[in-house]
C-alpha cells in the first residue's frame, strides 16, 4: 500500500463515519450538536476563503448569517416563495454586501477590515434590532421571526426528524470544503496565499491583490449567506441577538485560529476541538458558574497561539503523515518537513 | 434651541470621554499595528478598580485616579509582556500578525466572564455619589458635572500623552518604533519593551477613562464592550494612531449622540454613527488625521 | 529599439526631490547599470518605473507604450517584472510555490504554471531546493528566488534592486553568470547595485545618480575615468573594490 492509498483510505473511511453517524446516534440531542458542529464547520470554512487564504480578518461573518436568515425567511413568510430560493437570494445580497465592505478597506491595512468588518456587522443588528419593519418587509425588531410548521419535505425545507437537516449540512459542508480545496489548488488561490503574505511582492508578479481578495469576499460571503438559511430553518426561530452577534463573528474566527487559517482541514479541526468544549462546559458549568465556558474559549485560544501560531492542524497533519509512514514501512526524514498541509 | 445648545455642550463633554476611552487603543495601534480587542476589557476592569478604591478607602473618586493610573500601567505592561509578547516573537516575520489580534480578543473573553465569575452581573455605583447628577445651572441651560471634569481630564491626559510623545527621549523611542520597528531595534531600541510600555500607557489611559467615567456609569462585568466598539469606530473616523484624532473622533460621535434624538429615535442614532463609520471608510479611509499611505 | 525611456523623471516626497528630472535610454538586450551613494534615489526611480507609486512629472515609456501611472500588476503582464531590496518570500510556501505564483502571470492552468516554474528553477540551478520553504532559505538562496519569481513572469524587461548585496564573492560571480546567459536569452535588465567590481563586470551602459540627478553616463569604462563620478561617489569604494 502506498501513501496515495492509504489517504483515499482514511478519506472513505471518514466519509462512511460520517454518512453512517446518524444510524447509530439516535438521540436527536446529540444530533442537535453534531449539526451545530457541521454548521460551524461550514461557517469557518466559508471564513476561511477570505480569513484564510486572503490574510485578513474578517469578524463581522455573523452580519451575512442573518442576510441569508432573515432574507429566506421574510421571502417565505411574506410571499411564500421557498426557502431554497430565498437562500439563494440572500446569498446574492450578502455578495453585494460583502464586496460593498471590501471595496474601500482592501487597500488598506488589515485593522480597517477588521475594524468595518465588525462595525458592519454591528450596525445591520442595531437596525434589525430597532425597526419591526423595512420597507415592507417584517423583520420584527429584537422579537425575531418565528417560522410556523408547513408541510414536511424537501420543498418546504422543513422536516420533523433532525437527519435530514444533518444530511443536508454534512452534503454543504463536503461541497464548501471540496471547494476550498480546488481554489487552494488553482490561480486564485495562490494569488490569494501571495498577496496574503506580501501583498507589494504580489502585486509585482501581476496580482492584483486586492481583487483577488474581493473575489474571495464575495465567495465567502455568499456561502455563509445559505448557511444562515440552513440555520432559520433548522432552529424554525431566528432573532438578531442569536444570529447576528458578535460571539458568532468571533467563535467562527476562532474556531479558524486554533484549527489552522489558511489550511483545509483546520475549520473542521478546530470545530471539532471548541464546540464540544463549549457545549460540555455550558452544560456542567453553565448554571454554577456562567461565562465559564467563554473563559476557557479564551485560555484556549491563547494556548494554541502561543504553542502552535499556524494552528492545531500543523502538528496534526504532522502526526498523521508519520503514521502513514510507519503503515508503509518507511522512515520520516524530519528535514522533510515543508508546509504542504498548508499548501 | 435651547435644547440644542444643551445636548451640543453636552455631547462634546460626554464625546471627549468617548475619546479619552479611545486614546489608549489608537496609542496601542500606533505603536504594536495591532488592534487591541482587550480594550474595552482593560477600562472595565479600571472601573472595577475605581470602585473598588474609593468603596474601600472612602476616598474622592477623582483622585483615584493617582491608584488606578498607575495599577493599569503595571497590568497592561505584564499582560503585553507575559502574554502578547510571545505571541509576537512566533510571528516577527509576520507583517500583520493577526494570531496577536485573535489572542487580545481571547483576552478580552478571559477578563469579561473571570469579571463576571467573580463580581456576579449585577451594577454597581458608588454609594453616596454626590457627583452622579450634579449639574451646573447657567439660567435654564443645565450641564453635568461629572462629564465636564471628563472632558477636562480628557483633555490634560491628551495634551501630557502629546507631550511626553515628543519631548522625552522614552516617549522619542516609542515613536521611532512606531516608524520603523526595524531602524529603531537597529539603533539598539528594545522593540518588545516598547511593546510593554505603549501597552501599559495605553492601558493607564483606559483606566483614566475608568476614573471619569465611575462617578456617573454603573460598573459591571460587560460595560467595556459598549466603549469597545465605540472606540474602534472613533479611531477609524480620527485615523489609526492619531491622539488627537481619537479626540475629535470620540466628541464627533458624543455630537450625534446627543443631538440626533432631537430629530429621531433615539436607538437610530447609533445606527448613524455606524453608518458615518462606513462613509468614512468610503471617502477617506485612512480618518480624519490618518497618514495616507498606510502599507 | 529603446524598450525604457524614461523622460524628465521626478519624485517629490513632501519637500524632499528624491528623483529629480531623470532622463535614461534602455535598449533592446541590454544591461543597463544605476549606480549612486546611498539614498541617491535608485530604488525610488526603480519604484516609480515599477508602477509602485506614479512619478510626480515626467513621461515613461515602456515597450512604446506610455506607463506613468501604470499599476505593478498590468506592468508585469505587460513584461516588466523586478525584485526588491529587501527580499520579499513568500515564507509560509515552498520555493515551487513561490516561483509558480509568478509564472500563473501567463496561464491560468496550474500544471503549466508548475512546470514553468520548475524550468525557471532548473535554469538557475535551484531546483533541487524546490521543496524547502522559503523562510528556511540562506540569504544568497533568497535573492535567488527573487530572480526566479521575477523570471516566471516572462518579462521583457528585468528590474533587479541589489540582488548581490549580502553575497559572497563567490556567489556574486555566479551571479553575474546568471545574469549574462539571461540577457544572452534575450532580457534586457536594468540593475542597481552596490558592488562596483560586478556592475562594471555586467553592464553594457552606467548612469550614475547622486540626491536624484544624474551626474554621468556611459560604459563602465568612461564611468570608471569620469572625474565627477571619482570624486562623488566611485572614490574609495572603486579603489577597494
Amino acid at each position: 500500500m502506498n501513501e496515495k492509498q492509504i489517504n483515499r483510505l482514511a478519506g472513505i473511511g471518514l466519509l462512511v463515519i460520517a454518512f453512517g453517524l446518524p444510524l447509530v446516534v439516535r438521540s436527536a440531542t446529540y444530533l442537535h450538536i453534531v449539526v451545530l458542529l457541521y454548521f460551524y464547520a461550514y461557517l469557518t470554512t466559508s471564513w476561511n476563503l477570505v480569513g484564510g487564504f486572503a490574510g485578513v480578518l474578517p469578524l463581522g461573518h455573523a452580519a451575512f448569517v442573518g442576510i441569508g436568515a432573515y432574507t429566506s425567511t421574510i421571502l417565505s413568510l411574506q410571499y411564500g416563495i421557498s426557502p431554497w430560493l430565498g437562500m439563494l437570494v440572500g446569498g446574492v445580497i450578502a455578495t453585494i454586501v460583502g464586496v460593498l465592505i471590501g471595496l474601500p478597506t482592501f487597500k488598506m491595512r488589515g485593522a480597517y477590515f477588521a475594524l468595518a468588518t465588525i462595525a458592519f456587522a454591528e450596525g445591520i443588528r442595531v437596525i434589525v434590532e430597532n425597526v419591526d419593519y423595512i420597507g415592507p418587509l417584517k423583520v420584527n425588531g429584537p422579537r425575531g421571526l418565528q417560522i410556523p410548521p408547513l408541510e414536511t419535505g424537501l420543498v418546504n425545507y422543513m422536516f420533523a426528524s433532525k437527519e435530514p437537516y444533518y444530511y443536508i449540512i454534512l452534503v454543504m459542508l463536503l461541497l464548501v470544503l471540496f471547494l476550498t480545496w480546488f481554489i487552494s489548488r488553482s490561480k486564485l488561490g495562490y494569488y490569494l496565499n501571495a498577496g496574503g503574505e506580501e501583498p507589494e511582492a504580489a502585486m509585482a508578479l501581476g496580482i492584483n491583490v486586492a481583487r483577488a481578495k474581493l473575489i474571495a469576499m464575495a465567495m465567502s460571503s455568499f456561502l455563509t449567506a445559505l448557511a444562515g438559511t440552513f440555520y432559520a430553518q433548522f432552529s424554525l426561530y431566528i432573532h438578531p441577538k442569536s444570529i447576528i452577534s458578535l460571539d458568532l463573528s468571533f467563535e467562527i474566527a476562532f474556531i479558524a485560529l486554533i484549527g489552522g487559517r489558511g489550511s483545509i482541514a483546520g475549520p473542521i479541526l478546530g470545530a471539532l476541538l471548541l464546540r464540544p468544549v463549549g457545549d460540555f462546559s455550558r452544560i456542567y458549568f453553565g448554571d454554577t458558574l456562567p461565562g465559564m465556558h467563554l473563559i476557557i474559549f479564551g485560555l484556549v485560544l491563547i494556548l494554541v497561539m502561543h504553542y502552535q501560531p499556524r494552528g492545531l492542524q500543523e502538528p496534526l497533519t504532522r502526526l498523521y503523515k508519520s503514521l502513514v509512514a510507519r503503515l508503509i514501512g518507511k522512515t520520516t526524514g524530519g528535514g522533510q518537513e515543508h508546509g504542504i498541509a498548508r499548501s | 434651541m435651547l435644547y440644542i445648545i444643551e445636548d451640543t455642550i453636552n455631547g462634546i463633554l460626554m464625546g471627549s470621554i468617548y475619546g479619552l476611552t479611545a486614546m489608549g487603543l489608537t496609542i496601542i495601534f500606533g505603536v504594536l499595528k495591532v488592534i487591541n480587542f482587550a480594550h474595552g476589557s482593560m477600562l472595565m476592569v479600571g472601573m472595577y478598580v475605581t470602585y473598588w478604591a474609593v468603596t474601600l478607602t472612602g476616598i474622592n473618586p477623582y483622585l483615584a485616579i493617582v491608584i488606578v493610573a498607575p495599577v493599569m500601567f503595571f497590568f497592561g505592561y505584564y499582560l503585553q509582556d507575559i502574554v502578547i509578547k510571545p505571541i509576537f516573537i512566533a510571528e516577527k516575520n509576520v507583517r500583520e500578525p493577526i494570531t496577536v489580534i485573535i489572542v487580545t480578543t481571547g483576552i478580552w473573553y478571559i477578563l469579561d466572564n473571570l469579571t463576571l465569575l467573580i463580581f456576579g452581573p449585577q451594577y454597581r455605583s458608588l454609594a453616596d455619589n454626590p457627583w452622579r447628577s450634579k449639574m451646573l445651572e447657567f439660567g435654564d441651560l443645565f450641564i453635568s458635572v461629572p462629564k465636564l471634569y471628563g472632558c477636562i481630564i480628557a483633555i490634560v491626559t491628551a495634551a501630557a500623552i502629546y507631550w511626553f510623545f515628543q519631548k522625552t527621549s522614552m516617549g522619542r523611542a516609542i515613536r521611532a518604533t512606531s516608524m520603523d520597528r526595524e531602524a529603531a531595534s537597529l539603533q539598539g531600541i528594545n522593540q518588545y519593551k516598547i511593546y510593554n510600555l505603549a501597552f501599559g500607557i495605553g492601558s493607564a489611559t483606559a483606566g483614566i477613562a475608568a476614573v471619569t467615567l465611575v462617578p456617573f456609569n454603573n460598573v459591571f462585568p460587560t460595560v467595556g464592550v459598549l466603549f469597545d466598539i465605540k472606540g474602534f469606530i472613533i479611531v477609524v473616523l480620527g485615523g489609526l494612531g492619531s491622539i488627537g484624532g481619537a479626540l475629535v473622533g470620540g466628541i464627533i460621535v458624543g455630537l450625534i449622540e446627543s443631538v440626533g434624538p432631537q430629530f429621531m429615535t433615539a436607538t437610530w442614532t447609533e445606527a448613524i454613527v455606524y453608518g458615518l463609520f462606513l462613509v468614512v471608510l468610503f471617502v477617506k479611509p485612512s480618518g480624519l488625521f490618518g497618514q495616507k499611505h498606510d502599507w | 529599439m529603446a524598450l525604457l525611456v524614461v523622460k524628465d523623471m521626478t519624485k517629490q516626497f513632501g519637500g524632499l526631490r528624491a528623483v529629480d528630472s531623470l532622463n535614461l535610454q534602455i535598449e533592446e538586450g541590454q544591461i543597463f547599470g544605476l549606480i549612486g551613494p546611498n539614498g541617491a534615489g535608485k530604488s525610488t526611480a526603480f519604484n516609480c518605473i515599477a508602477g509602485l507609486f506614479p512619478p510626480t512629472a515626467g513621461e515613461i515609456t515602456f515597450d512604446g507604450k506610455n506607463i506613468n501611472g501604470s499599476k505593478p500588476w498590468d506592468l508585469c503582464k505587460q513584461g516588466l517584472a523586478r525584485t526588491f531590496q529587501i527580499v520579499k518570500p513568500f515564507g509560509s510556501k515552498s520555493v515551487l510555490y513561490n516561483v509558480t505564483v509568478g509564472s500563473f502571470a501567463t496561464t491560468n492552468s496550474r500544471s503549466e504554471a508548475e512546470a514553468k516554474a520548475l524550468k525557471v528553477l532548473e535554469y538557475l540551478n535551484f531546483a533541487d531546493k524546490k521543496d524547502i520553504l522559503a523562510a528556511n532559505l540562506t540569504i544568497a538562496d533568497r535573492k535567488r528566488l527573487e530572480i526566479a519569481k521575477a523570471l516566471a513572469t516572462e518579462p521583457k524587461l528585468l528590474l533587479l534592486d541589489e540582488v548581490m548585496a549580502g553575497l559572497r564573492p563567490n556567489e556574486v560571480d555566479e551571479m553575474v553568470e546568471i545574469l549574462k546567459n539571461l540577457r544572452n536569452r534575450g532580457i534586457t535588465i536594468f540593475v542597481i547595485e552596490h558592488i562596483m567590481r560586478a556592475i562594471m563586470a555586467l553592464s553594457d551602459r552606467i548612469v550614475v545618480i547622486q540626491f536624484g540627478k544624474k551626474i554621468a553616463e556611459g560604459t563602465p569604462d568612461e564611468i570608471a575615468n569620469n572625474e565627477k563620478v571619482i570624486k562623488a561617489y566611485l572614490g574609495e569604494d572603486y579603489a577597494v573594490a
